[in-house]
């Protein structure tokens, strides 16, 4: 039995080709074994990139793709694999919608981006991230090349015209090798569901395929917006896709990471009517905590510049904290900052060692952030206090907390303490006192 | 008969385990079996899957839901077998046995899947406890489920 599910397949795929520098953001969906090094999404690029510059394969996993620019030829391949189609594409991209493609299809963007000295950009769909297929081993690695660098390494950037003729020759090796691939009639497009997709993308080069792409072809409601202004943003071309009503499939309830930092912090550390800001992108938590807005640390500093009169807090990571903001948060505002760096205090911050300490009044350096999640003391229940459910009531504690290491049984909740943190928000959010 | 399942459950090895061995189940009994993969929006997220089991050429379906970890919120669906920890009269604890108790129901609702690729399995691993709640549910569902099958079946005919 032979069968495969895709992080197994990929799994595969690192081990053959040797990547010296591996990224994957804090959502790290494919388990992967990084390289430690605590950059955030837009600082992972360079880092990737540079990597790739002198020689040393590189490959990163990004829950969405920040923008980048090609200036200069890579040595050696660079990937990044992300599951959202780029909204501004600056590099070739091939699309990934089977499982059963991941191994082929990885394997020719390392070949593309070894031959054509560019980064490539691979969408792997959550269709063929969450799959399962009949295993194929991939080939081995075509060769390695030493890592080199010398005092003009990085003045050598690339002309538009040169990049221009490269893309070219990229758009030829593609349409080879999927013109077994091209269909005639096309009435639905879709990329994270059934439907036909086109297999790939190059900068600025109009792919056949967009021919036969009118108002005709209908698009799931759900993806219409993305896909139009996918196509108009990167080619010009203004769709006006017809509307399909999306698939409705049963609901089930998210769960996040046992000792989700958030968890806690609105469990006992933000005040009533705060506005909220994070430059943290977990889908997770921005489903469980509709009031997060998304705005980058140097935006919320813009924001507490001038006086406000609402309370407001930003959570981000110490990784992207520069020592100069403290000039603007000793003043107003207020930040917690995960420490996802290992390091022991911050200027102006309020070190706490366990999420019970956190209050909802300092600056705050958190003990742990997303991709390092601290283990604490054990958590117990006391069963004949666990009554909700005995009375017909949600339990506050899972609705709360979407914790994976609490089970709700038919007569009380259970703590799972393999899984568990103990980082005690059950406690905070228990009604009936019953978590000690 | 068709079927269409839908699974989910966030104790990834073991329903990885399952998830292998029905989709080799079925392909063993004859059935085209097709998958779909739904977004996990963080590491913990439970898994999603869609299996569709097409033994014959009627486009009549049925629809189970195999709840592992009693995470359903909303069936969206009229008529659908819900297995889950609830509807089994049993708890779901850390160990995940309770994973191959539901398997056990699925194999008995779908009668022409041969469960000796999990038995073979669960001995292979010598994974007794799980073997049992496997044939447990293998040999009974409960009261409430088989009514559920019952009205099914009859529809489907």
């Amino acid at each position: 039995m032979d069968i495969r599910n895709s992080k197994e397949i990929i799994q595969n795929i690192l081990e053959r080709y040797n990547f010296a520098a591996i990224y994957s953001d804090s959502c790290n969906k494919f388990d992967i074994e990084t390289s430690k090094n605590y950059v955030d999404g837009n600082d992972a690029i360079d880092f990737l990139y540079s990597s790739a510059t002198i020689g040393s394969k590189a490959l990163g996993f990004f829950t969405e793709l920040p923008f980048f620019e090609v200036t200069r030829y890579v040595r050696a391949e660079c990937l990044f694999i992300t599951q959202s189609l780029p909204k501004y594409i600056t590099t070739p991209v091939i699309i990934i919608k089977n499982a059963e493609d991941i191994s082929t299809r990885l394997t020719l963007a390392l070949k593309l981006s070894a031959e054509h000295k560019v980064p490539v950009t691979v969408v792997i769909t959550h269709n063929a991230s969450n799959n399962y297929t009949y295993f194929e081993r991939a080939n081995n690695d075509l060769g390695r090349i030493s890592s080199y660098i010398s005092a003009s390494t990085f003045k050598q950037s690339i002309s538009k015209e040169e990049l221009k003729e490269t893309y070219n020759a990229v758009n030829n090796s593609l349409m080879q090798a999927f013109s077994a691939n091209l269909t005639d009639n096309i009435t639905h497009i879709s990329l994270q569901h059934n439907g036909y997709f086109p297999e790939y993308f190059i900068p600025e080069i109009k792919h056949d395929i967009f021919k036969m792409l009118n108002s005709n072809v209908s698009v799931y409601k759900s993806e219409k917006d993305l896909l139009e202004n996918f196509f108009f943003n990167n080619y010009n071309i203004e769709f006006n896709f017809k509307e399909q009503e999306d698939k409705i499939y049963p609901q089930i309830s998210n769960l996040l990471c046992p000792g989700c930092p958030f968890v806690n912090i609105f469990a006992r550390g933000v005040e009533k009517d705060t506005i909220i800001f994070t430059d943290i992108v977990c889908k997770g938590v921005l489903e469980a905590y509709p009031e997060l807005n998304y705005l980058t640390i140097d935006g919320y500093m813009g924001i507490i510049s001038s006086e406000v009169r609402s309370s407001t807090l930003f959570i981000g990571q110490v990784s992207s904290y520069k020592s100069h903001y403290h000039n603007f948060i000793s003043k107003r505002g207020r930040v917690i900052l995960l420490n996802d760096s290992g390091i022991p205090k911050i200027n102006g911050f309020s070190t706490i060692r366990h999420p019970k300490k956190l209050t909802q009044t300092k600056n705050t350096l958190y003990p742990y952030s997303c991709n390092n999640i601290k283990k604490y003391s054990k958590v117990k229940v006391k069963l004949h206090k666990c009554s909700c459910m005995k009375n017909n009531n949600p339990c506050s504690v899972f609705e709360k907390t979407l914790c994976p290491a609490v089970y709700k049984l038919s007569d009380g909740i259970l703590i799972d303490n393999t899984m568990c943190n103990g980082c005690l928000a059950c406690k905070v959010l228990c009604s009936q006192g019953a978590v000690l | 008969m068709n079927y269409r399942i839908f699974l989910n459950g966030y104790r990834f090895s073991t329903y990885d385990d399952c998830i292998k061995l029905l989709i080799y189940s079925a392909e063993q009994s004859d059935y085209i079996v097709s998958i779909k993969g739904f977004e996990k929006t963080t590491p913990f997220s439970p898994y999603k899957n869609h299996i569709l089991l097409k033994g014959s050429s009627k486009e009549i379906y049925s629809d189970i839901i195999i709840d592992f970890d009693n995470l359903l919120i909303n069936a969206n669906c009229d008529k659908a077998i819900t297995i889950a920890p609830s509807t089994l009269e049993t708890d779901p604890l850390p160990d995940a046995v309770h994973y191959w108790k539901s398997m056990g129901a699925v194999f008995k609702i779908v009668s022409d899947l041969s469960p000796a690729y999990v038995t073979g399995y669960l001995l292979e691993k010598n994974m007794k406890k799980e073997l049992e709640a496997f044939n447990s549910y293998l040999s009974r569902l409960p009261f409430a489920v088989q009514i559920a099958v019952n009205e099914l079946m009859t529809d489907a005919e």
